[in-house]
């Protein structure tokens, strides 16, 4: 993307969100600042999620996320939580997939009953612009969640839900006629079940596991299979390789994800973590990736 | 069980030395340990005339702060009757309960100073919880007895004034593995001297509701 135009986008998302927030935020006298940094490095074994592996490219990211915001308690059973954030990778290797993500995001939570061990239920919805180096995959995000949970004892809570995510994709062109080549325009949705539980008063245990239908991206080398199932092809010219072309797919995404987060004090953790997801698709196409990451987390 | 009863029974003990006091009432330093002799805080030592005869002085009001989003102090002893306010030093609202059989209620979201103390009629512990931030947790200890202290950083208290006559103590610590009446000892107070009472207790953790935060801005609310 030119760096005009991603200057202006960037500016319009920030705008958006500080008014947001300001417009929200106003006549909260009681309403609490909230600022997160996290910051840390992941290694992904499959950032193409190719189903073969001489396709497989891997590579290591350092990543920023910060948010800011406002919590509103507008009566003791009910949360509101309103924040813009921002989260950028750089990766070692393949440059081309550093990114920047601006969004704003929005969250409610409702507690049926007093006190800790009470039952809630949330909804979350996010908004954001993802800019990358590479133009095929700057795009813009829409996220929901709606999740019940309960703590059942002070070290041990657990949650489901289920969520939907879309991301839209202006930049693809096709190649095939007939065909889409805008690969990164995905839709799905799922459900997850999470659950946390503290070892110890620093050391605190979690697991998620998700289930997903809907489209996935995947870059290899032409393939008849992946291409009959696929709903958009494009060239992927971003992990350097000419020989690679991104497709769309249909598919169902199991993954799981173990984490480990171990307390400094009350404002800050380090935070290790390694999912693995699986994605089975039409005509027998499947392929899996993991990520392990760690990052160092403070609340201000 | 039999078993963790007797450890827990063994792992008292208790010394009795007597010191010089001038005036006509004696008093009690407690020594408030665990098994490893590390110095417990936020030990409650309550003494109970055995005779019954207690001398019920004013109730005053206490207080019970939040602040940084944490009862301060965590623990407090107060005298059955007492009336405790909860003024709240954030900048953010608070709303107090307990669930506590010795005493239930609730002071709906707040900021600055309630209206209204809350009385605490009924002797034993009392939980304290806010509704917007699970991880603060606090402990009011309602003693039928007036004569009551709690420990500080080093693991002592000291009960004065204590009119001379036999009494049974207790101790009461959130991390104690152990029932209170399993801490129970009887010392004589003797007039113008200092009888000196020590715990060994055994502890466990206790866990509660974190509030460091998670990567991604989760972990709280």
């Amino acid at each position: 993307m030119p760096l005009s135009l991603l200057l202006t986008s960037v500016r319009a998302y920030v705008h958006l969100a500080c008014h947001g927030l300001l417009l929200l935020a106003c006549g909260c006298a009681s309403a609490e600042t909230l600022v997160d940094v996290d910051a840390g490095g992941s290694y992904q074994d499959n950032l193409t999620r190719a189903r073969h592996r001489e396709d497989f490219r891997g590579d290591a990211a350092l990543s920023v996320f910060a948010s800011a915001g406002r919590i509103i308690v507008p009566d003791g059973m009910d949360t509101v939580v309103l924040s813009g954030y921002a989260h950028t990778e750089a990766f070692q290797r393949y440059r081309e997939l550093d990114h920047l993500e601006l969004g704003t995001s929005v969250s409610y939570k409702h507690k049926l009953a007093l006190g800790w061990a009470a039952a809630w239920i949330s909804a979350h919805a996010s908004l954001s612009y993802d800019d990358h180096r590479d133009r095929l995959r700057d795009s813009t995000r829409l996220f929901g969640e709606l999740e019940l949970g309960r703590r059942f004892r002070p070290e041990l809570d657990a949650s489901a839900g289920v969520f939907y995510d879309r991301r839209y994709d202006n930049h693809g062109e096709s190649v095939v006629p007939g065909v889409s080549g805008k690969v990164f325009d995905l839709a799905g949705r799922g459900a997850f079940v999470r659950c946390g539980y503290e070892l110890s008063e620093r050391l605190l245990l979690g697991s998620r596991l998700a289930l997903r239908k809907g489209d996935v991206e995947s870059t290899s080398q032409r393939d008849f299979d992946v291409f009959l199932a696929s709903t958009a092809i494009t060239p992927d010219t971003a992990f350097g390789d000419m020989r690679l072309v991104a497709y769309r797919i249909d598919g169902l995404t199991r993954s799981a994800e173990l984490n480990a987060s171990w307390a400094f004090d009350s404002r800050s953790s380090l935070n290790a973590a390694f999912a693995y997801a699986r994605t089975n698709a039409d005509r027998g196409v499947v392929y899996s990736d993991s990520t392990s990451s760690l990052i160092y987390a403070y609340r201000f | 069980m039999h078993t963790r009863r007797l450890l827990a029974t063994l792992a008292l003990t208790t010394t009795l030395v007597h010191a010089q006091l001038p005036g006509a009432s004696g008093e009690i330093q407690a020594v408030v340990t665990d098994e490893s002799s590390k110095p417990l805080a936020d030990a409650v030592v309550i003494a109970v005339p055995i005779d019954g005869n207690m001398r019920l002085t004013s109730r005053p009001r206490d207080e019970v702060d939040q602040v940084d989003k944490e009862f301060t102090p965590r623990v407090k002893v107060v005298l059955v009757g007492s009336t405790v306010t909860f003024p709240n030093n954030d900048s953010v609202r608070h709303q107090v309960y307990s669930f506590s059989p010795a005493k239930r209620f609730e002071l709906p979201l707040y900021a600055g100073v309630p209206p209204e103390p809350v009385v605490f009629n009924k002797p034993g512990l009392v939980v304290l919880g806010c509704n917007i931030h699970d991880w603060m947790v606090g402990y009011i200890y309602v003693s039928e007895s007036p004569y009551f202290a709690k420990t500080g950083l080093d693991g002592k208290a000291t009960l004065p004034d204590l009119p001379p006559r036999a009494y049974v103590l207790r101790v009461w610590h959130p991390q104690l593995d152990a029932s209170e009446e399993s801490t129970q000892k009887t010392i004589e107070v003797v007039r113008g001297k200092r009888s000196d009472a020590a715990w060994a207790l055994k502890v466990k953790l206790v866990a509660k509701v974190r509030r460091a935060p998670i990567a991604g801005g989760a972990g709280r609310y």
